[in-house]
């Protein structure tokens, strides 16, 4: 009897907390529901952005735009705007090395990229929030009742992803004509730096571990751009989501790229020291090049993509 | 009379049996986890390595990635099935592993901070610092239990030892969550793996295990008396807080070791002891030296295992190891006697 009546209770509980959820749910669409019909009457300035959370109406010229992950940071800043606040995730040091410290000096914290602190982001009153797709999907409703938010691909962003957030951020910010010049200059760029790359020779991406080596697949951001440019990138992806491998010098030897790129130097050390890794075809030629960690890594943007490529283009007599 | 002498020989014949088929057991996993890989090597290039030593990829390969991950495996193996079966033998708690006492936990906790603060320390600092969490971490579980007036000490230590893993997992990923980008670093080596290993990584891991070891299987006896109870052991003599701590201690060393080289492999403390149980019986004597073989089979299996579940990646062995223990776990759990 005492089960039984055990049984009822937690049913009862669970009813009503489904309820309550339920009740909370529509109360938060029926006001979004009100915002977008009063701007839609009040203003006839208003543009509809798709991306791929749905599509979103902008009314105005965003001024204050709250990013939430670096790569679409990046684009912001290339367009020529200053977000006004950014998920720094508690500390400055990526932002420094990245360069965009300064750019955005004043800025309000608004917790991590993980995990954005609403409430902050609340009191920044944006009247634009660009996020991560991956990283914020679930939240969009939420962020959607802060300001119109628009979901972008960034972690887990191809080559052709960062050509369409430029466009897309431009369009949001009535800066379609200066964001289809940048798209371009950049194309002209990257073409130009390939086209004085070896093309016989085989790259590879790697970022180093303690114990592991992390080389980065075709579908990984960087990678991504130098393989459709048409160099030769050494290691292709097993699956359709595999950004990242985890291996050791035994693999790495049948990878066996030409040229390597490696990220997190502090390692490199460690790594010398191992007599197979003396083995490796790009260490006897001595084409290892040591390069920044958050460049070559994170910044999955246009932006980043010419940053990149400069210090690719200026490592290019070395590749010989 | 007779007739109990005639039990005593069976037993030692069996058990004779049992140390020869395990013994042959981890040769073949050896060979295995040398031969087997992203390269795959035949009899012949081991042999030729034997004969005539020269520094060919394929002998530098086996030299200086593979022997020393075979090696590493078998010491941690066997370090974390003895640790197990200590753990067991001092609470008479058939579910208790370093794990349950969280000093995995605790290890691991002190290492990611380490790692998160000082990424740049070098390998032996590591090495303290797990071995200072394991330590602390046992201190402040006994600790907190003394100050439980109920129930009995190993009990409130395996209870408070839960909680405080439960504690330590929070932290490590609140640590994780606030340092992103070091995850890619940490996270590998937080699901426990042996990738990786050189000779030089492995200067504090052999002295510490072989010391460990040797002292657990010297100390085994008293452990046999311990796992009866503590009013028993007092009875026989014993003098059970210190004979506690003692074993406490080795526990902590060799948790703390394998953790520093691996992170913290799960399940292999909590399988294998009862494996050997179940073959062996009741007696320490028998059951630590058995459980440090089969402990380093069956991390050397789930070593080469791991290496074809995403092949060629590399995929922790810890993955492995949970595969296996979560449903052995849940078959103990449901099983109604057990015996220690």
């Amino acid at each position: 009897m005492a089960f039984r009546s055990k049984i009822v209770t937690l049913a009862f509980v669970l009813l009503l907390s489904g309820l309550l959820t339920a009740c909370g749910a529509t109360t938060q669409s029926q006001s979004g529901q009100a915002d977008k019909s009063t701007k839609g009457s009040t203003s006839a300035d208003v543009t509809v952005i798709e991306h791929k959370a749905g599509s979103t109406e902008i009314t105005g010229v965003p001024k204050r735009i709250a990013v939430m992950e670096y790569g679409l940071l990046a684009t912001v800043l290339s367009l020529g705007e200053t977000p006004i606040a950014y998920t720094d995730d508690g500390k400055q040091d990526n932002l420094q090395e990245l360069g965009f410290l300064d750019k955005i000096k004043g800025y309000t914290s608004i917790g991590t990229r993980q995990q954005p602190n609403l409430e902050l982001l609340r009191t920044a009153k944006p009247d634009l929030i660009i996020g991560d797709y991956a990283r914020h999907k679930d939240i969009y409703n939420a962020l959607s009742n802060i300001a119109p938010t628009l979901l972008l691909p960034d972690t887990k962003a191809t080559y052709e992803d960062a050509i369409q957030n430029e466009l897309i951020i431009g369009q949001a910010l009535h800066k379609e004509t200066e964001a289809r010049a940048y798209v371009e200059a950049h194309q002209a760029k990257l073409k130009e730096v390939v086209s004085k790359a070896p093309k016989d020779k085989t790259y590879l991406i790697a970022s180093l571990g303690e114990k592991v080596i992390n080389p980065r697949t075709n579908l990984f951001f960087q990678p991504n751009m130098l393989q459709n440019a048409g160099l030769n990138y050494a290691l292709t992806a097993a699956d359709k989501k595999e950004t990242t491998r985890k291996v050791d010098l035994e693999q790495m030897l049948q990878i066996n790229p030409d040229i390597l790129f490696i990220t997190n130097e502090r390692f490199l050390e460690k790594w010398e020291n191992d007599p197979l890794y003396q083995q490796l075809k790009a260490v006897q030629n001595n084409h290892v090049f040591p390069v920044s960690h958050s460049k070559w890594s994170f910044n999955r943007s246009l932006y980043g993509a010419n940053v990149v490529l400069d210090e690719f283009q200026a490592l290019l007599p070395k590749m010989k | 009379m007779k007739h109990a002498e005639d039990v005593v020989q069976r037993n030692r014949r069996a058990l004779i049996w049992i140390m020869v088929f395990g013994v042959a057991l981890l040769l073949v996993a050896s060979m295995a986890s040398i031969m087997l890989g992203s390269t795959r090597f035949s009899l012949q290039v081991l042999w030729s390595m034997v004969i005539d030593y020269t520094p060919t990829r394929e002998q530098l390969i086996i030299a200086t990635v593979r022997l020393p991950r075979l090696i590493t495996t078998i010491l941690i193996g066997a370090n974390l099935a003895v640790a197990g079966a200590l753990m067991q033998a001092i609470t008479r708690n058939p579910l208790a592993s370093p794990s349950v006492f969280s000093i995995n936990a605790g290890a691991s906790f002190v290492v990611v901070v380490t790692l998160i603060l000082f990424p740049s320390f070098p390998s032996m600092f590591r090495v303290v610092s797990a071995l200072i969490g394991a330590f602390v971490t046992v201190l402040t579980v006994y600790g907190l239990s003394l100050f439980i007036r109920w129930g009995k000490t190993e009990v409130k230590m395996a209870l408070i030892g839960v909680t405080m893993q439960a504690f330590f997992s929070v932290v490590i990923q609140l640590l994780l969550l606030l340092n992103e980008s070091k995850t890619e670093l940490v996270m590998f080596w937080l699901t426990g793996s042996v990738v990786g290993n050189r000779w030089n990584d492995m200067q504090w891991l052999i002295p510490f295990s072989l010391a460990g070891l040797i002292i657990a299987i010297y100390m085994s006896r008293s452990a046999s008396v311990l796992s009866l109870g503590s009013d028993i052991a007092k009875g026989l003599g014993q003098r059970v807080s210190r004979l506690r701590a003692v074993l406490m201690l080795i526990v902590v060393v060799l948790a703390g070791i394998s953790v520093s080289v691996a992170g913290p492999i799960s399940f292999i403390g909590l399988i294998v002891p009862h494996m050997v149980r179940a073959l062996v019986g009741v007696d320490y004597r028998v059951i630590i030296p058995v459980s440090a073989l089969l402990g380093a089979v069956l991390l050397t299996v789930a070593d080469v295992a791991s290496r074809f579940i995403h092949f060629p990646a590399e995929i922790p062995v810890g993955i492995v190891t949970a595969l296996l223990g979560a449903p052995f776990f849940i078959y103990l759990a449901r099983k109604k006697v057990v015996t220690l």
